[in-house]
């Protein structure tokens, strides 16, 4: 929380560019689930993984393209962790933050991911954007902070 | 699985024969071995990445180590608290080059349990990719608001003394995000400068870099210069991929677009 350094004091009436927090809520932030497709929303983070191609969607998981021909990559399934926002993969192993956990799915058959298991409380939670600049105060009452994404802010409070 | 595996041997085999045609060291840690041959590719913007049977992750404040023996069940070895504003890590032969929000840090990683800094090169406070060859660490500076700076650069920093990173040239940008060093070329660096789109400098004289490519109309985020001259580009309208055999002249071959 040091990094929260207030620095306007003059406030101004206008919209800025800034970040407001994903949030989810309490009962399904351990579920993982696997789904066929999935609209891309938020790209955060891009993979190459032999033949295919993984994209990261900011707090909502991760999808798999077999990319054999990069001209027209065809996605082959969607894997929802929910918070998600970074991963790796060595040897059929897709490792992947799930908030405070790590999960870990086997894409074996990229087609269709098993996911295996689940190691508790690893990485801590972040409750304010990566990027510097204005963004949404978090409203503990709206649930646990998964993500963060880009958004035009009115008279924002928090700063960083 | 057997597919996959096949396919990637023979991939890195490629990437093999093709790097000693050109004699020279690739800046992407993950194809310089073959029993890396089952290991992926990340951008220079990711907070995890994989060496041999170990993960390191970043967050914001800690560096971590999993030792992935039993690979359905990783192992958490280690927490190596770091302060505050830590961004991203990259990983080039035994060492970690960790971006962080006041500077590169360097991690020895050759005892693969426990990373030992080697070094820090300080900068400005900013946000900060990091990605290095064997000469070379390149980082970009993006800066964003009047509360810490204006500063928007690529700092080219010389590590041939890995102990003593060298500030050699830093050079102007304007919203800097991801970057990748090229596969076919050791002088020739992408840039994803946010709004500004995607550029490629040439870095044969490290004292001043040449912007030899720009390509405009892209929120460009981060870059991985792939196997095969293909170029993908993560920006905040899709994912692109690119013919880059001239990367001076970058052909679209498809786009994977933001729904």
């Amino acid at each position: 929380m040091l990094l929260l350094l207030a620095c306007g004091k003059e406030k101004k009436q206008e919209s800025v560019e800034g970040y407001k927090p994903i949030y989810a809520d309490g009962a399904d932030l351990k579920q993982v689930s696997v789904a066929a497709e999935e609209a891309l929303e938020n790209p955060g983070r891009v993979y190459v993984y032999g033949e295919y191609l993984l994209i990261n969607d900011q707090a909502k998981g991760i999808h798999i393209y077999d990319n054999t021909n990069p001209s027209s990559p065809v996605e082959v399934s969607f894997i929802a962790i929910p918070g998600n926002l970074d991963f790796s993969v060595s040897n059929g192993m897709l490792y992947a933050d799930n908030i405070t956990d790590m999960v870990v799915v086997d894409i074996t058959n990229p087609a269709s991911p098993d996911y295996i298991n689940r190691i508790e409380d690893v990485f801590p939670l972040q409750q304010f954007p990566d990027e510097f600049g204005a963004f949404e105060c978090v409203d503990p009452s709206k649930g646990i902070v998964v993500g963060w994404e880009k958004t035009t802010l009115s008279n924002p409070e928090c700063f960083k | 699985m057997k597919n996959l595996r096949n396919y990637t041997i023979v991939l890195v085999t490629l990437v093999f024969f093709a790097s000693c045609e050109k004699e020279q060291a690739q800046g992407n840690a993950n194809t310089n071995s073959m029993n890396q041959a089952t290991l992926g590719e990340g951008g220079s913007m990711a907070q995890f990445t994989i060496l041999g049977n170990y993960l390191y992750t970043v967050d914001y404040k800690s560096l971590k180590v999993f030792h992935l023996a039993d690979p359905a069940n990783p192992e958490l070895l280690e927490t190596v608290n770091l302060g505050v504003g830590i961004e991203t890590i990259f990983p080039q032969n035994d060492h970690l080059f960790i971006g962080t929000q006041s500077g590169v840090r360097i991690y020895d990683v050759t005892n693969p349990r426990q990373p030992e800094q080697v070094s820090r090169f300080d900068h400005v406070t900013s946000c900060d990719p990091v990605v290095a060859n064997d000469e070379y660490a390149l980082a970009t500076l993006r800066g964003g608001t009047p509360c810490n700076g204006n500063v928007n650069q690529l700092d080219l920093i010389d590590i041939s003394d890995i102990t003593n990173p060298t500030l050699i040239s830093s050079t102007e940008l304007l919203n800097p995000y991801g970057l990748g060093l090229a596969e076919n070329s050791t002088d020739l660096v992408y840039i994803c400068d946010g709004y500004a789109g995607v550029k490629a400098f040439d870095i044969s004289n490290p004292e001043m870099p040449e912007q030899v490519m720009h390509l405009e109309g892209l929120d460009a985020i981060d870059v991985i210069p792939d196997t095969d001259n293909n170029l993908i580009v993560l920006t905040r309208q899709g994912v692109y991929q690119y013919y880059a055999t001239n990367p001076l002249e970058l052909t679209q071959k498809s786009v994977i677009s933001v729904e």
